[in-house]
């Protein structure tokens, strides 16, 4: 959309150059929100999970009598208006007891969003091991093979990397690799959500060995009701700008080894002008003048 | 720990992404669920780490830092992809001459009070409408015009000039015309653009939305200084059904008056035409022995449309004789 209204003020427009659209993205934000009910383990399930997603995040205080899988459009509403792409909405009602709902949105419309009963959970604040840094990327693992076979689970496991990845980044500290975020398939219906911390130990190796102390949270979910995007509409999410995609090179190849095969084309080679090395025979000798005629006998 | 071992082992393998420090382990769960999840999950950790560590290491200020390669696994975007802007005429133009735009400074010198300035905007320096002395030219036409608000008016033109410009801009890149006025194209049942109706029309469209309550606008309160509706449309109102007898034989009286007044409107050939050829004529055509004949209708029509044309010809061109028109018309 072409903006008409003309921007008034440079904060504004800084603002709005933020919410652009753009060939590499931001990191996507998350919205807090909750359902019309909670109760105590929804809020410190949201309280674990806000504290790992921290600097991308925005909190809605208040209850909202949010049904999404009735109506999702306020959440939506509510993202673009606090420009967040992804959401959790905690809510606790008789027939659905302890319910995150995950999702995304993609331009504006509902992407994906999936309904995560609570069966078992432990907060974080139950294990001693020092919480994850502010801001720092973790380590994503899923396990189990429902993440590959069943089409639904697969999306969602798509679903919960883009929701934990934490921020972009080329370079990081090795000891910076502070957080493993593991979710198990432990059949179609189910997930494990733990969260550990690594630790390094020296190892006969370069690479050292890693041990692992539990963080926390501890969250058992089940599946319950679903909204995932129809693949068109995920494609045409997933598309990668023009701008970023590796332009290929003519000619070359790669062979098993992993060796550059390429073919070269050699212009045509200019032996004329090319210094080469200076002998008397080569040199060229000046054209000879025809001479007059009435000289030839005095040569004779 | 005994076991210092950094090997783990993988029938299928696994998708790693290190872009995105992730790890996908395709193998399926065997044992027990619950009790084997921190095992599995640390020797998956362990073989991400491997894969870490064997990328190129970089030490920086006392920490060791990796650069991760590109991400490989596809995650949905948030956004549309940007879409390519058309550039603007100016930009066009300057491409193809090769100009280049140059940086002004924020800040400019004010001869008139030795400071600098902003360049633009508000307090600006070297702003000429803000001359608290315009000395009046030799060649001046008018020397007693105002000249003041000559160039406060330049400057409200240039900007709206400006703005001109800019809306021109836009309509070239969502590919339509700027409109002068309202959209002469209107889909049927829509109705007006709110943005075009009329403020005659918007206040009907308030009267109206008003009276649309369970008790018809009985308590909507007006707005702080909104008009009254003036056009309400009337009531209709009727008479009791129980009422005294002299006055319905008033009424009836009064029906029968009014009918009575009416006048017929006649049209002379019309009623010549019905009445029949004129008694002369009959005569004359029973002498001669032919056959009585009445005029047929379309004749009687014919004969009015032509006396009418000659009628709207006269009033149309007053004062030219009969004459001269059957002349013109050879």
């Amino acid at each position: 959309m072409v903006r008409v209204e003309k921007i008034k003020t440079k904060k504004g427009k800084r603002v709005l150059d933020e919410r652009a659209s753009k060939t590499v993205e931001n990191d996507k934000k998350t919205l807090f929100c909750r359902g019309t009910k909670t109760n105590e383990i929804i809020n410190h399930a949201m309280m674990d999970l806000y504290d790992m997603k921290k600097p991308l995040t925005t909190k809605m205080d208040k209850h909202n009598p949010y049904h999404l899988f009735e109506d999702e459009t306020p959440i939506v509403r509510a993202g673009s208006k606090f420009d967040t792409s992804m959401f959790v909405l905690g809510s606790n009602s008789k027939k659905k007891p302890n319910c995150l709902t995950f999702g995304r949105t993609y331009d504006g419309q509902l992407l994906d969003m999936a309904e995560l009963r609570i069966t078992a959970y432990k907060s974080a604040s139950n294990f001693e091991t020092s919480k994850m840094t502010l801001g720092s990327k973790p380590c994503i693992i899923l396990e189990g093979s429902a993440f590959e076979s069943d089409s639904d689970m697969k999306r969602i496991g798509n679903l919960m990397i883009d929701w934990f990845r934490g921020p972009k980044t080329d370079t990081i500290r090795l000891e910076g690799l502070e957080t493993v975020i593991v979710f198990t398939a432990l059949d179609d219906k189910s997930l494990a959500l733990r969260v550990y911390r690594p630790l390094l130990k020296k190892s006969s190796t370069a690479t050292p060995r890693v041990e692992l102390a539990e963080m926390g949270p501890s969250i058992n979910f089940e599946v319950m009701r679903k909204k995932l995007a129809d693949d068109a509409l995920f494609k045409l999410a997933c598309k990668k700008p023009k701008a970023l995609m590796k332009k290929r090179r003519k000619n070359l190849s790669e062979d098993v080894f992993g060796n550059q095969l390429a073919r070269v084309h050699v212009g045509k080679q200019r032996t004329d002008d090319i210094q080469t090395r200076k002998v008397k025979a080569l040199r060229k000798t000046p054209l000879v003048e025809a001479a007059p005629e009435n000289e030839i006998p005095m040569e004779e | 720990m005994a076991d210092k071992s950094t090997e783990v082992e993988k029938a299928i393998d696994p998708i790693i992404d290190l872009g995105n420090l992730l790890f996908i382990d395709r193998e399926p769960l065997q044992g027990d669920l619950n009790e084997g999840l921190e095992e599995r999950a640390r020797k998956n950790t362990q073989l991400l780490f491997n894969n870490i560590w064997q990328l190129e290491q970089k030490r920086v200020e006392e920490a060791i830092t990796v650069t991760l390669p590109p991400t490989t696994y596809r995650l949905p975007r948030e956004k549309k992809l940007p879409e390519k802007k058309e550039p603007t005429k100016w930009e066009k133009y300057a491409k193809e001459k090769g100009i280049e735009k140059r940086k002004k400074d924020k800040k400019v010198f004010d001869e008139a009070t030795k400071e600098w300035k902003p360049t633009y905007g508000y307090r600006r320096g070297n702003d000429n409408t803000k001359d608290w002395l315009i000395e009046i030219p030799d060649n001046a036409e008018d020397p007693n015009k105002d000249f003041f608000a000559e160039r406060r008016e330049q400057k409200k033109e240039r900007v709206a000039k400006n703005e001109m410009q800019r809306m021109k801009n836009l309509a070239r890149q969502m590919k339509t015309t700027v409109k002068s006025g309202p959209s002469t194209e209107k889909i049927i049942g829509v109705g007006i653009d709110a943005k075009e109706k009329s403020k005659q029309q918007v206040r009907f469209a308030v009267d109206r939305a008003k009276l649309a309550t369970a008790s018809a606008g009985k308590f909507q309160e007006g707005l702080k200084g909104e008009k009254v509706n003036v056009k309400t449309g009337k009531k209709r109102k009727f008479e009791a059904n129980e009422a005294p007898v002299s006055g319905e034989k008033e009424r009836a009286l009064q029906i029968l008056q009014r009918m009575k007044s009416k006048k017929a409107k006649i049209v002379e050939e019309k009623a010549a035409a019905i009445a029949g050829p004129a008694r002369e004529q009959k005569e004359k055509k029973e002498k001669s022995g032919a056959k009585a004949q009445t005029r047929q209708k379309s004749q009687i029509h014919r004969q009015q449309w032509f006396k009418n044309k000659v009628d709207g010809k006269k009033k149309g061109t007053a004062g030219a004789s009969k004459k001269k028109g059957a002349n013109k018309r050879k």
